[in-house]
């Protein structure tokens, strides 16, 4: 279960350069919550993993959130277009129930999970996804 | 036969009438059928009946999926065109809420009452639609203006309800049992709380209520079902590494009040529920009656299919049968009392829910007029039962099964066998059933049979060892998605005759020793409380070399039975299939039949049938699909349409200004969800 999911050294070094570098630019203020992949993770595993597995790699009842065939169908797009669909459906027997910062978690998890690495820098807000395309999946 | 609808539904609109008259509040009385029309409600309620709507999810009532509609025929289906289509939410919607997605899987089958059309929308919301253009004409707003209840999931369809002068749609949509005014979309703010009512129930972790298939209305009761009984890591209860549960019991509701009427308990009490359950009868659940309910307005009486217990795979802390699990119930909606029932399934370990809508159909038997329920699971059997005593109209045998060798396992060492008709579908595998199409892929089926424990059907799962030899558990046909499911069967009340599409979809049952907190002795791999463990589809046939089936085909299919004699009488392959899978280049191959959840709906001259989209977990067509026609009494293919993706909510038909329209949902990963209506141009 833990090797798929993020690298905390890795991602705190991450988390930690692109907060500074948010900071400096003043695209976000230093009371913004920082979205990482990591806190992504915890949200998956207690809202998320019941379905679609511990790993993202899917089961009986639901499908995988990983690998080239489920990262296709949102390469090329707005990274929001992925955030809204799952705070519109997910999770399946309560949707409307994840936050905006649950949602950011869970579509920076899952982008790490699938190309390899997180957003970078780590986005704040919904909004800041549209215009984030989605990349290829990693080999 | 166009008149059978209207004697229902005109029985039904005298029978709410009287009700109307009778009732002081509370429960109304159903019992006056056949009274002579006197009321002005009677004749507002005959508004339903002529053949040319569709009043219900599966057209009426009795889920018969059948149309005495002609206008579509065998000659002109091919010249069938797509005259307008709908997307899944109303751009009002959209517009409020930009960032609502709906998902692709559009389950809704709108249902058609007085030229308008009544669906559940991509996100659980009711929309109102001409039936003639497709244009919206209201659509339900969510009860708070935020994203959290504007945000939801398709229902399988809504239900409608005429009297006191008007027609209310009565839907679930989350947590919620809603009514709405038909006439605008507005809440019915006399019904339940500000016009709906609150369908949780106490789960051990507070999981939220929620259920597809949407609400039946049988005289003046509302019945409602589910999809599980909650569990520690949510939703359905019937994997997982939890054995406490709750019973999602079948609930009862005043359709002018909303007040609860009645609760059929899932777990008997008493002497009854000790010896079906043991000491779990007090914390264990699930049985959810997730397909569609269906109802007999002559006589009130309710058609509930149970689903498996909490685990569904592993069952040492349940012993016994496990009543009211894998059933049939018939209950009386007035009172909420059983009046019979049959167990399909003794102590489920293969999550072989009754999936399928009980349909009620009238066959002649030696002669004799029967008034039957067809009902049928997961498992391919058909189950066929006299609906009024529940007396099996062909006997059903207990045959002795596999045993478990689980330790702590309590199977049961019989299962009922219907001696009449015969499955529909592939319930076991071995060497003589495998693919053969090339001697290599042969081979490499074999081998890969040969790393699992096979057996006939009701073959228990197994522990997935890791010693040398072992197997990785119990290759199972058909799979927990089933044979049949809520796609499966449609009567055609004409010919006697009734169809089953299924798929041959078989699935991994592994068990290994559950580590704590898990409070189940044995559950499936890869889980690490509370995640539930998980059962993995190998490839988009379940499981097979190549990517391709581990079985001969058909993988999508067809069976037409005469009920009137339990003869089966043809089966065919239901689409394409793996055809252009490069393995089989060149071989030539006749159609395979796809997998997916394929629905029928017969008319008065066609068998119609088409691809499923890819929806749910790959199952089904990913790319253009089809919509076909068949000869009801052969099977011959006689036409088809193309679609832009496959359908995922069943085909329904009514006829608007004279013309004839099938709609239904479409959608696939690739294609937006959409309701396509098709008719001649």
């Amino acid at each position: 279960m833990t090797s798929s999911y993020a690298d905390s050294r890795w991602l705190g070094a991450t988390v930690f350069v692109t907060a500074a570098l948010l900071m400096l630019t003043g695209r976000v203020s230093a009371a913004t919550p920082v979205i990482s992949a990591a806190g992504g993770a915890g949200t998956f595993a207690a809202k998320c993993a019941g379905c679609h597995g511990a790993t993202a790699s899917g089961g009986a009842e639901a499908p995988s959130l990983t690998g080239a065939d489920f990262w296709s169908q949102w390469q090329g797009k707005p990274l929001r277009k992925l955030y809204s669909r799952i705070i519109s459906t997910m999770p399946q027997n309560d949707p409307g129930t994840l936050t905006e910062e649950q949602t950011l978690g869970i579509v920076a998890f899952l982008t790490q999970l699938n190309t390899g690495s997180a957003p970078n820098p780590p986005y704040a807000t919904a909004n800041a996804l549209n215009t984030v395309i989605v990349g290829a999946a990693k080999p | 036969m166009r008149a059978r609808h209207a004697v229902k539904f005109e029985r039904l609109a005298v029978s709410m009438a009287t009700a109307a008259l009778l009732a002081g509040g509370g429960l109304a009385l159903l019992g006056s059928i056949g009274v002579a029309k006197a009321s002005s409600r009677a004749a507002d309620a005959a508004e339903f009946s002529p053949g040319a709507q569709w009043p219900y999810f599966g057209g009426t009532t009795t889920f018969d999926r059948y149309s005495p509609l002609t206008q579509i025929t065998a000659s002109n289906f091919k010249h069938l065109a797509i005259l307008w289509t709908r997307p899944a939410v109303d751009q009002s919607i959209l517009n409020q809420f930009p960032d609502l997605t709906p998902s692709h899987y559009l389950r809704s089958t709108p249902i058609m009452i007085d030229g308008v059309l009544y669906a559940s929308d991509g996100l659980g919301l009711v929309e109102a639609f001409d039936a003639r253009t497709g244009k919206t004409l209201w659509v339900q707003k969510p009860f708070a203006p935020t994203l959290k209840e504007a945000a939801g999931q398709s229902e399988r369809t809504v239900a409608a309800w005429k009297g006191d002068g008007g027609m209310r749609i009565i839907a679930v949509r989350g947590q919620y049992l809603y009514a709405l005014n038909a006439s605008d979309g507005s809440l019915i703010t006399s019904f339940g709380d500000g016009g709906r009512v609150y369908l949780n129930r106490h789960t051990p972790d507070g999981a939220p209520y929620f259920g597809w298939n949407g609400p039946i209305v049988i005289g003046d009761v509302i019945v409602v079902g589910g999809n599980g009984g909650g569990l520690e890591d949510g939703g359905y209860a019937d994997g997982g590494c939890c054995v406490y549960a709750r019973p999602e019991n079948i609930r009862a509701y005043d359709v002018r009040t909303g007040k609860k009427l009645w609760t059929f308990h899932l777990i008997p009490t008493g002497a009854e529920g000790e010896k079906n359950w043991g000491d779990s009868m007090w914390y264990t659940g699930n049985m959810a009656a997730w397909a569609p309910l269906t109802a007999d307005p002559e006589t009130g009486y309710v058609y509930i299919p149970t689903s498996a217990p909490t685990n569904s795979y592993y069952g040492g802390h349940r012993p016994g049968d496990n009543l009211y699990a894998n059933s049939l119930i018939c209950i009386d909606s007035r009172t909420g009392k059983e009046v019979w029932h049959f167990q399909l399934v003794h102590h489920d370990l293969w999550d072989y829910d009754t999936s399928a809508a009980p349909i009620l159909a009238d066959i002649h038997v030696h002669g004799k007029p029967i008034k039957a329920v067809i009902a049928t699971n997961k498992t391919g059997l058909v189950f066929v039962f006299n609906r009024l005593t529940g007396k099996p109209v062909w006997p059903i045998v207990e045959r002795a099964v596999p045993q478990s060798t689980v330790p702590g396992e309590h199977t049961s060492p019989t299962q009922p066998f219907p001696t009449l008709p015969k499955p529909y579908d592939r319930q076991s595998l071995s060497d003589s059933s495998l693919i053969d199409f090339t001697p290599a892929l042969n081979e490499k089926a074999r081998a890969i049979l040969d790393q699992y424990v096979t057996g006939p059907l009701f073959t228990p799962p197994s522990i997935a060892g890791d010693w040398p030899g072992a197997k990785k558990g119990t290759l199972v046909t058909p799979g927990d998605w089933g044979a049949g499911n809520w796609n499966t069967g449609a009567f055609d009340p004409e010919t006697g005759y009734y169809y089953a599409a299924s798929m041959t979809l078989p699935a991994v049952f592994p068990l290994v020793k559950a580590k704590p907190p898990a409070s189940i002795a044995y559950m499936e791999p890869e889980g690490a409380p509370p995640s539930r463990g998980q059962r993995r589809h190998f490839n988009p046939y379940g499981i097979g070399p190549d990517g391709l089936p581990i079985s001969k085909p058909p993988y999508g299919r067809i069976t037409a039975y005469d009920m009137n004699t339990g003869e089966q009488m043809w089966v065919i392959a239901n689409g394409d299939g793996p055809r252009d899978n490069p393995e089989l280049k060149g071989l030539h191959l006749p159609p395979l039949g796809n997998i997916g959840r394929s629905v029928a709906l017969v008319t008065r001259t066609l068998l119609i049938a088409g691809d499923s989209g890819d929806t749910v977990d790959g199952m089904g067509v990913s790319g253009p699909a089809q919509l076909r026609a068949f000869d009801k009494k052969t099977g011959k293919e006689v036409g088809w349409v193309a679609l832009p993706a496959g359908g995922t909510s069943g085909p329904m038909t009514y006829e608007v200004d004279g013309k004839q329209m099938i709609v239904f949902a479409i959608g696939s990963r690739e294609h937006d969800p959409q309701w396509v209506a098709i008719g001649l141009k």
